[in-house]
């Protein structure tokens, strides 16, 4: 061997062990895996609950990693498609997701152990109706490991309020309910402005009084978590929820080093 | 005459009409001695063999053998060959011998084919009825005739199968199947009965396919595995691929997934009690693929850091922010797409594609993950993506984060017939509205002539509960309606 070749070979072998003692993630896998399970508070919450979800998706995914969203039939005939206009609001972009419909839930299943084994996709948000049979504790502990395996973001959806104690092996909880919306400070100017002008009209000034939709405001409860954080704890979350402390999913094993 | 009773004797049904080998199965079956392979109606079978005969040891070997598989399933059939489609049907029909001379001139032709009768050029029962009456009954009679006055009589029909026969016009026959372009396939001289030894030769082959395809610089988009029954029925197991695919295992796992889909739809395409003796990998669509210089180092050089300025904070970051959308959408994620596309069927597995119309409904719609335009679409989508995500507003969203497929009707109260709603019930739950705004009108697109929509007015709406919902009202009053209806299309978050 020429002694140019050795000494590249050394520096790359240097170079490649101060990379696993410093533990540096490389670009390929962006974090650990981490499973999470986001319920609604009452059916009529499951929009607020799958929009939680998709920021918990855009924090991991940014704006160009995959999203792969399995669904059965059945959810997305209850709960209605994912309209992808609508999910650019919340900073997950159409490009990134790719759609599994699929026929019941045994296919579900295996489409969402398939897809969190896979180290391609940055997230994996699984729903499917009547989650909590479905989602049960050897089910999600085969998650766990296969999401441990693949390194992505699991996110476990219900459609509905467990019906009754739910013991899985996600590693998080959360439960949102939708809170009436919040105006922007504009907006409230012109709705406080509009009595004021047409004070001599009844049903106008009725009609001014009535509050324009806002910006959505969520309540959500940490049911389930690790780390100093208790579970139970109730914040008031708005879309962006910057500065929000939300703990980032830690892993006990990063966490301990 | 006498009757007796035999216990021994146990009655099945008969063959199954879909069990009969028409000569669409029996054209699918001949692809096995050549990809060319077209159904001559209403009882033949027409094979380009160019090329192919001397696989078999030569064409009249080949002919015996089709014969002899088709004797032994209990047809009777006749082989014949020719340089010219008519000239072989001709021979198979009405000739004496089994092959004309390749190559043959025009005397040979015509001592081969000059004492068949006028019938042998497939014309119309009156054509040849009308022929004899005036005593050309042979097809020497109609080779030196004046041609202007049958063709007045008879139509140019009959010169046309004439010079098909004779060589000087060449009719090409219409397979079933186009020709793959690129097909590798084993032949075993005992039929496989073995699951594992299928999927054994299928991954053998796709090593063979890769390398075919390796030469010529492509990648399978589709692929199929044709698996040939030795009692004539042919099996075939098709993949898709969402990005040209050269990597032998991945062809091999997606057919594995398709076999184990269609296991669990009772549909076992491997179940056999007599086995398969010859297996063929084909693929169907091609597409250019550059061949790619594996990394020495496990992650790109450019994007780790250098020990010297190491922040394990930042680094990951920078290296994710320097990764191009497509790199992103890496080569993990499209094996899983096609992997769960094999498993669950290409129209489960959908991207959104938008499209240019204004109706909530088609703006944006699901296509295959699998579809042919797809990178492009991407590169557009992530664009459109980075440049939201940078600019967050506290406006609330104007649309749905959810899409009803059918809009569901509702019983909406509004206080004059085209105001917006008070309350409304929906799935026999009454919704009191606190907020709403709109409406956002949206017009039938007018242009399209048979287009029969109502006018669209959308309300964004709020209950006292916070929940949120996209609700229209179809129909302008007075003008398009008397009555206007509503529906629920869409759930805010």
């Amino acid at each position: 061997m020429s002694p140019g070749g050795r000494a590249e070979r050394l520096g790359f072998l240097r170079h490649s062990i101060a990379q696993i003692e410093a533990g540096t993630p490389t670009p390929a896998r962006r974090a650990d895996g981490w499973l999470c399970e986001v319920l609604p508070t009452s059916a009529g919450d499951a929009p607020a609950a799958l929009a939680f979800a998709l920021q918990l998706a855009h924090r991991r995914a940014g704006a160009t990693g995959a999203i792969v969203w399995i669904s059965d039939e059945m959810t997305l005939a209850q709960r209605g498609l994912p309209y992808a206009p609508g999910l650019a609001a919340f900073g997950v972009a159409a490009a990134q997701i790719t759609l599994v419909r699929t026929l019941d839930a045994r296919a579900a299943l295996l489409a969402m152990e398939e897809a969190l084994r896979s180290p391609g996709p940055a997230v994996v948000l699984g729903e499917m109706w009547d989650a909590a049979r479905h989602f049960d504790l050897a089910t999600t502990r085969r998650f766990w490991l296969a999401v441990r395996a693949g390194g992505g973001l699991g996110l476990l959806l219900h459609p509905a309020p467990a019906p009754g104690p739910l013991s899985t092996a996600a590693r998080e909880r959360f439960e949102v309910r939708a809170m009436p919306g919040q105006t922007s400070p504009s907006a409230r100017q012109t709705r406080n402005a509009a009595p004021a002008d047409l004070s001599g009209d009844a049903p106008d000034a009725q009609r001014g009084l009535r509050p324009v939709f806002g910006a959505p405001l969520w309540q959500v409860r940490r049911l389930k978590g690790q780390g100093s954080t208790s579970s139970g704890e109730t914040i008031n979350l708005q879309r962006e929820f910057s500065g929000v402390a939300l703990s980032e999913p830690q892993h006990p094993r990063r966490a301990r080093r | 005459m006498s009757r007796y009773l035999s216990l021994s004797i146990r009655a099945a049904p008969a063959a199954k009409a879909g069990q009969r080998l028409t000569p669409a199965r029996l054209a699918d079956w001949c692809r096995r001695f050549t990809p060319l392979a077209a159904t001559d109606a209403p009882d033949g079978v027409m094979l380009d063999i160019a090329g192919a005969a001397h696989l078999y040891g030569g064409e009249i070997a080949l002919a015996v053998d089709i014969e002899q598989r088709l004797a032994a399933w209990g047809y009777t059939a006749r082989a014949a060959l020719a340089d010219t489609a008519g000239a072989a049907w001709v021979l198979a029909r009405f000739g004496e011998v089994r092959a004309a001379p390749p190559g043959g001139d025009e005397k040979t032709l015509r001592r081969l084919f000059g004492p068949m009768p006028v019938a042998a050029l497939r014309l119309a029962p009156a054509t040849v009825y009308g022929l004899s009456q005036t005593g050309l009954k042979r097809i020497d009679d109609l080779l030196f005739r004046p041609r202007a006055p049958i063709t007045a009589r008879f139509g140019a029909q009959v010169f046309v199968r004439l010079d098909g026969l004779m060589g000087r016009l060449r009719h090409p026959i219409t397979p079933r199947f186009e020709a793959p372009p690129y097909l590798v396939e084993r032949r075993f001289a005992e039929p496989l009965l073995q699951r594992e030894a299928i999927e054994r030769v299928l991954a053998g082959l796709a090593i063979n396919l890769t390398q075919q395809l390796e030469r010529h610089g492509e990648g399978a988009r589709q692929i199929e595995a044709r698996l040939y029954r030795v009692d004539g029925v042919v099996r075939r197991v098709a993949a898709a691929a969402s990005r040209p695919l050269r990597n032998p295992a991945a062809l091999a796992r997606l057919l594995r997934e398709r076999i184990a889909a269609l296991c669990a739809q009772h549909e076992d395409p491997l179940a056999s009690d007599y086995g398969f003796d010859v297996v063929q990998l084909t693929v169907l669509r091609a597409e250019p693929l550059q061949s790619t210089q594996p990394t020495l180092t496990p992650t790109q050089p450019a994007l780790t850091p250098t020990p010297a300025n190491h922040d394990s904070a930042t680094a990951p970051n920078l290296a994710f922010a320097k990764l191009a959308p497509e790199q992103l959408h890496s080569e993990d994620l499209a094996d899983l797409v096609d992997r769960l596309g094999a498993r669950l069927g290409w129209r489960r597995v959908l991207r959104f594609r938008s499209n240019d119309t204004h109706i909530p409904e088609f703006a944006v719609t699901g296509v295959a993950a699998c579809s042919p335009m797809q990178l492009h679409e991407h590169r557009r989508g992530s664009v459109s993506a980075s440049s939201t995500s940078l600019a967050p507003n506290l406006a609330a969203p104007a649309r749905p984060i959810r899409l009803f497929e059918r809009p569901e009707p509702v019983e909406a109260l509004a206080e004059v017939p085209d105001g917006p709603p008070r309350r409304f019930r929906w799935r026999r739950v009454l919704h009191e509205i606190a907020a709403m705004e709109g409406p956002e009108r949206i017009a039938p697109e007018w242009w399209k002539a048979q287009s029969q929509a109502l006018t669209r007015d959308y309300f964004r709406v709020e209950d006292v509960g916070g929940q949120r919902f996209w609700l229209y009202r179809e129909g302008l009053y007075g003008a398009e309606t008397g009555r206007p209806r509503w529906f629920m299309h869409g759930l805010f978050a």
